[in-house]
């Protein structure tokens, strides 16, 4: 909270305290003309009435002597303290009332932008804002928005404050919200509600980063509001940016005897977004280089000419000898004019093994195809149970991390309640329908589960076996066999599927060609619960013959891991976002510093630097690593033009621009004011002391008695 | 006069020299030295020196009697005849209120001094007052004249007979020297009762300070004159009266009322000097027009040259009236 400056009769000043001071220094002259005279001394006089007559003479004239002496005396120490106290002239008091000024200022991760002239975007901010300052009347209230975090700071009337406010703006990570900027300006105008002008002045460098809310709705401002905005930035520096990485697994399964073989054969892999903004789009290259803790990897990448992005697949150099989470760098070369975003903050969560659980009844005679596609993987590190579902009890579930439901027409309603518990611990289901043509049992799941898609008792025989397709959320699910799927969906056909009816936040992670669901999935919520996927299929060759299609192993296995990596809450967060955190405190694995708390809800924290971090359940020991990285796309140096400019907000006029449209101010500065009240010091000075000796000295040296 | 100490007589004149002599008659002794050693070239030896008549020179007269300037124009020898030839009554009237009981000028304490200034410890007008009557006493002692000695206030508060013995001038300092200072000052009462006893043709010097209201020293003054009496005043004023140069603001009271007055001294110093003038220029006018002589004595400066100076201007006007 700033103090405002006080206003006396005019004049604003800039250290307020001092002039306190000075009005205390009255009492100095004061006390010691009281001291003077109760310090009279007693005189036994013999020519008393001529001391009678000289009073009485010049009674008149000493009393009016004194009181001026006494008032050049105060007025010197006053006079003092209000020239130290920098008053400012303020014009307002003579031409209506103040207007209420609101400094919008550029502070989030492009404003360490380093332009053509070596400066960063911040720098030429601060200094716009400054030479506004310089037409701001004094008395004008004062407040200054920071674009990144929109946190308001006054107002005040004080200009030293408000420069100090402005110099000491740094660059933060976060991203820059332009409009909500905006916007917190106009609700703090309209709280005014006293029919006051105000004024909204723009400071940023004018880069896409930071319009990165992708609103487009405009901020409503009316007539009495005035818009004011720097000179904006046309040419866009070259700046090579990492956009987002993507871990396709946020875990790697640990090997314990970690043998060079299994180590290679067992590669992580992310998707990496690269965009560049710059004058012109050249063909050239770029180096990613990965920095795991042992390992590291490095390609390289062509961009051809006029390209802007590259979404390619990287290796991460997993240790897999060690059980512990493991952190990785990626940076991407060579650095540019906004360094802060060639590098990317990745980690790998690492966990002992994966236990499914199937709740199945076999038929004699069929085969069971979910633990063939799933036994291939490791005995090491993947446990498979199969039980009846009759049988399910709770000790069943515990330690469990994907059950696999066969046979859902089986599971006793009272045992829905376990895979409920389930889910809300963070555990996943994957449930296939009965290869029965009676699905009487959709009512109890559709009324049990709350996954957003409808069972339905209908099953859709198909005259013609149909294929199945790739859809949107496909990347998400099986990223890792991502660029294999196409080929391994094709000899897939499907004679039957149960109808299911999708709902809003449904997954579709494959279709049929007809555009029917196949696999469905809801997403993990945000409190922890574990996903379900569904097939509308059952592994079943009557129904599907993808258990004997090559898709069926890697489907499956892709689906487990998914299933776990997605379970529970994120270990990648982005600046500026708030994280709910309740098990421990983070810390950085690079310096002490913590990430803030938000104080309105304690059980969030915001990054407010990417980094990596740890994240203590009780204090002392090292659990997960966790990673922060700025919000994508909020780095984007590439400019943005008048119309985007404009379409901010809904105004009758629109931005002026500051530096060549605005008309120059009539401001009286803060030295010409402090410069009078000087001058007045030393003229009150000179006449005290003329003053003095001329009241206090006799003019008789040589008396005629 | 031999000098017990060795030192030049004209170093016991100045007040502070005087003040630090214990024995108040050495004190007029010394100062009567000085004006003495400071006459020597004078042809006028003493204050009584009064011109009377000329008569014819006859045999046996002292020819330095003769009068040259009546033989050039008559040329006829004529001598002139003296009032010198026969002893002067003069009468020392000494202030001695409270007003005089003011000093500014600090001594040791333990000197010998008058009562006005055992308390004070500082030269007071009285102890100048003192020291220029008993000079004054001890000069025309010396030249035979009858002297006599009051001291006064609102009345005459102890008196002296007039007399020329050498030894009467003991008795005149152990008065001066005994006598309180303090109530308030009537000039005319005085006057009245010094007049109702002294009827023959006198010298009166009084040593006061003037500081009263001037329309009763005029009507005492012309009560001197119009009893033909002549009439020396000396007014005693203590240099910060005259000069009034303090600078703390003070509380004034007045020394022989209980008026009382808070004043920062500097912011009136020119009024009151101006206030002071113009007392002293109607005290001085007013005993001038009764043909008296008047004389500011400063009680810091020197006694002895103050009295040659009243001296040499008494012999002036006596050579300008009697064209000695």
């Amino acid at each position: 909270m700033v103090v405002e400056s006080p206003h006396i009769i005019g004049l604003v000043f800039i250290t307020p305290w001092m002039a306190l001071l000075g009005i205390a220094g009255i009492l100095i002259p004061l006390a010691i003309h009281l001291l003077f005279r109760r310090r009279r001394t007693t005189m036994e006089w013999a020519a008393m009435h001529l001391v009678q007559q000289a009073w009485a003479s010049r009674k008149s004239r000493v009393r009016i002597e004194q009181m001026l002496l006494l008032i050049s005396r105060c007025l010197i120490p006053l006079l003092l303290g209000l020239a130290l106290a920098q008053p400012l002239f303020d014009s307002n008091w003579f031409s209506g009332g103040p207007v209420n000024r609101y400094i919008i200022i550029e502070d989030g991760i492009t404003s360490m932008t380093r332009t053509d002239s070596g400066r960063t975007d911040l720098e030429d901010a601060k200094d716009s804002v400054l030479r506004y300052l310089e037409t701001v009347p004094a008395g004008d209230p004062v407040t200054v928005i920071t674009m990144s975090d929109n946190t308001t700071t006054g107002p005040t009337t004080n200009p030293e404050t408000i420069r100090r406010i402005i110099s000491g703006i740094e660059s933060s990570h976060l991203p820059s919200d332009l409009r909500t900027s905006v916007s917190v300006a106009s609700d703090l105008i309209e709280a005014l509600d006293d029919g006051s002008r105000s004024e909204i002045m723009l400071a940023t460098g004018y880069r896409r980063g930071s319009l990165s809310d992708g609103r487009k709705d405009p901020v409503v401002l009316d007539g009495s509001v005035d818009l004011v905005r720097n000179t904006r930035q046309t040419s866009a520096p070259d700046n090579l940016r990492i956009v987002d990485v993507v871990p396709n697994r946020s875990f790697v399964l640990a090997d314990a005897d970690g043998s060079e073989r299994l180590r290679n054969a067992h590669s992580s892999t992310a998707t990496i977004t690269i965009a560049r903004d710059g004058p012109g789009y050249p063909q050239t290259s770029t180096s990613i280089l990965v920095r795991g803790e042992t390992r590291e990897s490095s390609r390289n990448i062509e961009w051809s000419e006029g390209r802007r992005t590259i979404v390619t697949t990287i290796d991460l150099p997993v240790d897999r000898t060690s059980d512990a989470d493991e952190a990785f760098g990626v940076e991407i070369l060579p650095t540019d004019s906004l360094p802060e975003d060639n590098l990317w903050y990745l980690n790998m969560g690492s966990i002992d093994g994966i236990d499914m659980l199937i709740l199945d009844r076999p038929a004699p005679g069929s085969t069971s195809w979910i633990p063939y596609a799933l036994d291939p993987m490791s005995s090491d590190t993947m446990s498979l149970r199969t039980i009846d579902p009759v049988s399910l009890i709770e000790s069943d579930i515990r330690g469990t991390d994907i059950i696999i439901v066969v046979r859902p027409d089986l599971v006793p309603s009272d045992s829905m309640r376990h895979l409920i518990t389930h889910l809300e611990s963070g555990g996943s289901i994957i449930i296939a329908p009965p290869a029965s043509m009676n699905h009487g049992w959709v009512d109890s799941w559709n009324s049990e589960l709350d996954v957003p898609w409808e069972w339905d008792q209908q099953v859709r025989i198909h005259d013609r076996p149909t294929g199945l397709s790739i859809t949107d959320d496909m990347v998400d699910h099986l990223r890792s066999i991502g660029t294999e799927l196409e080929t391994l969906l094709t000899p897939v056909a499907v004679e039957r599927i149960q109808i299911i009816t999708p709902r809003d936040g449904c997954e579709t992670i494959l279709g049929t060609t007809n555009g029917d669901p196949f696999l469905i999935a809801s997403p993990p919520s945000r409190s922890g619960s574990g996903s379900v996927i569904a097939f509308a299929s059952p592994m079943d060759t009557d129904w599907t013959d993808l258990p004997t299609r090559p898709l069926m192993v890697p489907l499956f296995q892709e689906l487990i891991r998914d299933a776990v990596s997605r379970n529970g809450t994120t270990s990648q967060h982005t600046v500026g976002v708030p994280v709910e955190s309740t098990r421990g405190r983070f810390e950085s694995m690079r310096s002490t510093r913590l990430p803030i708390i938000d104080f309105l809800n304690p059980e969030t924290v915001v990054f407010d630097t990417p980094g990596h971090w740890i994240l203590r359940e009780d204090g002392s020991n090292p659990d997960r690593i966790h990673s922060s990285n700025i919000a994508p796309g909020s780095s984007s140096t590439s400019p943005i033009d008048d119309i985007e400019i404009s379409a901010l907000v809904d105004h009758p006029v629109g931005w002026i621009e500051l530096d060549s449209d605005r008309p120059d101010s009539t401001v009286v500065n803060s030295a010409s004011v402090t410069r009078y009240i000087i001058l007045i010091l030393l003229v009150l000075a000179v006449g005290e002391t003329v003053l003095s000796r001329l009241f206090t000295h006799s003019r008789y040296r040589n008396p005629g008695a | 006069m031999t000098d017990p100490t060795g030192i030049r007589a004209e170093s016991y004149l100045s007040p502070e020299t005087l003040s630090q002599l214990a024995p108040f008659d050495l004190r007029a002794r010394m100062i009567v030295e000085g004006v003495r050693s400071g006459f020597h070239a004078s042809p006028q030896q003493g204050l009584s020196v009064q011109f009377k008549q000329h008569r014819p020179y006859t045999a046996g007269d002292d020819v330095k009697h003769l009068d040259w300037k009546v033989y050039a124009r008559t040329d006829r020898l004529s001598v002139k005849q003296y009032e010198q030839e026969t002893n002067l009554d003069i009468v020392v009237l000494v202030d001695c209120s409270a007003s005089m009981r003011y000093g500014s000028m600090g001594v040791k304490a333990g000197w010998g001094g008058t009562r006005a200034s055992g308390s004070t410890s500082s030269w007071t007008k009285f102890d100048h007052a003192t020291a220029t009557a008993t000079a004054v006493a001890w000069m025309c002692l010396q030249q035979s004249d009858r002297v006599g000695l009051s001291l006064f206030s609102n009345g005459i508060k102890q008196t002296i007979g007039r007399t020329s013995s050498i030894g009467h001038w003991r008795r005149i300092v152990s008065v001066l020297s005994s006598e309180p200072v303090d109530d308030t000052t009537d000039f005319e009462r005085t006057t009245e009762q010094v007049l109702s006893k002294i009827t023959n043709r006198s010298l009166f010097v009084v040593i006061s300070d003037f500081l009263q209201d001037p329309a009763s020293i005029r009507s005492s003054m012309a009560r001197f004159r119009h009893n033909k009496h002549d009439v020396i005043c000396l007014q005693v004023l203590d240099h910060q009266e005259i000069e009034f140069d303090l600078q703390d603001p003070s509380l004034f009271l007045d020394m022989e009322s209980d008026d009382r007055l808070r004043v920062d001294p500097p912011a009136i110093r020119d009024a009151y000097i101006e206030a002071l003038a113009s007392h002293q220029e109607e005290i001085r006018s007013l005993l001038t027009g009764f043909g008296f002589d008047h004389h500011l004595l400063d009680s810091r400066e020197p006694v002895g040259p103050a009295l040659a100076r009243v001296a040499a201007r008494r012999s002036s006007w006596l050579k300008s009236h009697h064209g000695r």
